[in-house]
């Protein structure tokens, strides 16, 4: 795209502060007080994930002390318009800042939404030479990461924040405070402003290989050997502020371990091997082989939210749950609670609640992964008071439209076919499976309509899923 | 078969109306009894002491409300729409009776023909659309289970097309190709057959005046 060119952007300046050229928004003495700022419309919804390159020198800040600080907002994207204290008034934009607070000159990156917030501290100083920034979002996560070099090699420092996820229309160049009757000021320039710079590519190959032999000789003659060689390996792999575009192959990991006898033993266990290999993705890899090799556990828990209510949220103990999910449909989910005496006023407390049916693959008695399968309004509570027992029934729909995804679930019980749809029957539930999604089975492939679940604290589980 | 109210006329057999459903007496009713139910119970309530029977009595209550919520909720308001009578009958007022092709709301609704009464609405014979809230769970659960069934062996209404060059005007009847109907359960296909022959013309006047009036229709 280019630099941007600043004299298209729209410029107010209460005080007279601000030179606006093609590269450069330059400001001069701006108090804390002024009324400026430096903006341009790229129309709504514009700014999704961004990746934005610019520069930025302080060359003069004050501090008149009880929160009179210099502080310019230097970059931003909003959807408001206005200086920095509107944008915080509005609760609105992905704003950096650099300010004076009497000890130290500090670059922040903050999300007013969400009201987080990292900051830089420069150190006792009241300027900073000009710096690179590169300035980004990607979904849920903004950062900004501070170069000294134009290159954008030499990393100075990088701030990570939990931003909202909403688009933005508005992107400033500049702006200033607004604190009525403060006067402290700061000078300096932002410029240079790179809305799609070029990326760099990563294409490096990093191997690692790795031998290790043990050998163990003895010289003798033993009846029998209690020893055991014990071969602890750890790798770690970690990935530090990755942004990638386009990922396609993360890590390829391979490990031969080969156990070789000589002469003749009696053996009466050759050798243990286990493993705990962790991906940390979007969605947990581990859990699906484990799975399949009934390593896994299933755990279920229902949680009544409180919000609506104004109380926090309760997990409850439930019998058993059923339910049938669609996408873009009204899902219903129904459970049981038997705890009838320890859980009635948390119900009737909390009766505008969301129910939500989280699943929970365990290994090695660990959460392996936690997910919500089912969430839904709460609707219905009926009461059942029978001989023996009482329980609460809950009842509740909801409308959800999830994305599609190909998912690929192994050991179905049971198939059927009917008016040439399909069904699949499982044993297990899958934690991630949604309505919508491509769901592969062996040589089958089929798009989902809704998924069945029956899951029973008496053993029972089943996923049934059927083809649109 | 259904019940509308016509609102406004719109021109050349064209109608806004407000499609009538059914029950909506009887929700209010099991709204009443709900909410004198609830009254006696908050003043039971208000007596007791703390406790597990206070406790099992307020979520009792709050299952009276949740209720009382569900039935206001999800009882839908009658439709507006905007539909044509069947034989395009100007001057239509009041309540008139409405079909439903293919016997539900899915490919279409219509003021039935009102050449010869008016399409006045009689409930005795007309029918009206019930929601299933205003009806008993096992009253719902029968018609939802026996709808494609009765779609297809018991077909009220269907839209067709006349086949060129098949109008007997001597006889005033013609051959008709009946538009694919599908049910909204199971997607099961509910025409019986294809096409009728030798069928009726629906106006007294006969094809040759329905002809004058579609002047593009083949004859």
């Amino acid at each position: 795209m280019g630099l941007e060119d600043l004299t298209t952007f729209t410029e107010v300046d209460s005080a007279s502060d601000i030179t606006v050229t093609s590269a450069a928004a330059t400001f001069a003495t701006m108090a804390q007080q002024a009324d400026s700022y430096v903006y341009r419309d790229f129309g709504s919804g514009y700014f999704g994930n961004f990746f934005i390159d610019f520069e930025c020198e302080i060359t003069f800040s004050e501090s008149n002390g009880g929160g009179d600080n210099a502080q310019a907002m230097i970059a931003g994207v909003s959807d408001t318009i206005g200086n920095w204290g509107d944008h915080q008034t509005a609760n609105d934009g992905i704003l950096i800042d650099t300010y004076y607070d009497g000890s130290n000159l500090v670059t922040r990156l903050s999300d007013q939404q969400e009201d987080n917030s990292d900051t830089y501290s420069w150190g006792a100083v009241t300027t900073h030479a000009k710096h690179y920034f590169r300035f980004e979002r990607n979904a849920a996560t903004a950062t900004l990461k501070i170069y000294s070099d134009a290159d954008r090699q030499t990393l100075v420092d990088a701030l990570s924040i939990i931003c909202e996820t909403g688009t933005k229309q508005y992107f400033y160049a500049l702006a200033s405070r607004e604190a009525v009757g403060n006067t402290a000021e700061i000078s300096g320039y932002t410029q240079n402003f790179d809305l799609d710079p070029i990326r760099p590519s990563l294409s490096d190959t990093i191997g690692v290989i790795e031998s290790r032999q043990i050998a163990l000789e003895f010289i003798g003659d033993v009846g029998t050997h209690f020893d055991s060689i014990g071969i602890n390996e750890s790798i770690e792999i970690a990935f530090d502020r990755l942004s990638i575009s386009a990922l396609q192959e993360l890590i390829a990991l391979t490990e031969n371990i080969n156990i070789a006898l000589l002469h003749n033993a009696v053996i009466s266990e050759l050798a243990v091997i286990t493993e705990d290999i962790r991906v940390a993705l979007d969605i947990p890899l581990n859990w699906i082989t484990l799975a399949n090799q009934g390593l896994t556990a299933e755990r279920y828990y229902f949680t009544l939210t409180g919000s609506a209510d104004s109380i926090a949220d309760i997990e409850i103990p439930i019998s058993s749950f059923q339910a049938r999910k669609r996408t873009g449909e009204s899902t219903y989910l129904s459970v049981i609670v038997s705890d009838y005496e320890t859980y009635s006023a948390a119900i009737a407390a909390r009766s505008n609640g969301e129910m939500i049916v989280e699943m929970d693959y365990q290994y090695n008695g660990q959460t392996s992964i936690r997910q919500e399968i089912l969430r839904a309004d709460l609707e219905t509570i009926d009461l059942y008071d029978g001989g023996k027992n009482r329980t609460i029934s809950l009842v509740g729909h909801k409308t959800t439209t999830f994305a599609n995804r190909t998912v690929t679930i192994e050991n179905p019980t049971y198939k059927s076919t009917v008016n040439g749809r399909r069904t699949f029957r499982f044993a297990k539930c899958d934690p991630y499976l949604n309505p919508g999604d491509t769901l592969v089975v062996g040589d089958d492939s089929m798009t989902i309509d809704y998924i069945v679940y029956m899951v029973s604290s008496n053993g029972y589980k089943s996923m049934e899923v059927k083809e649109t | 078969m259904g019940k509308a109210t016509i609102i406004s006329e719109l021109g050349d057999g064209g109608y806004s109306v407000s499609l009538v459903y059914a029950g909506r007496s009887r929700v209010n009713k099991r709204i009443a009894d709900l909410n004198v139910l609830i009254s006696a119970l908050e003043t039971e309530i208000a007596g007791m002491d703390p406790g597990l029977t206070k406790d099992i009595a307020q979520l009792r209550l709050k299952s009276l409300e949740k209720q009382v919520e569900f039935l206001q909720d999800k009882m839908p308001d009658d439709l507006t729409m905007s539909i044509w009578c069947a034989d395009l009958t100007t001057g239509l007022t009041g309540d008139v009776a409405t079909i439903e092709v293919p016997g539900e709301r899915s490919d279409g609704v219509n003021i039935k023909p009102a050449y010869s009464d008016a399409a006045v609405f009689d409930g005795e014979t007309d029918g009206q659309l019930l929601p299933a809230l205003a009806t008993s769970a096992a009253a719902a659960y029968f018609n939802r289970a026996i709808l494609p069934g009765w779609q297809r062996w018991t077909p009220t209404y269907r839209y067709g097309t006349i086949i060129a060059d098949s109008i007997d005007f001597a006889n005033d009847t013609c051959d008709v190709c009946l538009d694919p109907a599908y049910s909204s359960q199971q997607n099961l296909d509910v025409n019986k057959n294809q096409g009728f022959s030798e069928c009726p013309s629906v106006t007294p006047s006969g094809f040759s005046v329905f002809c004058i009036d579609n002047p593009e229709h083949p004859t």
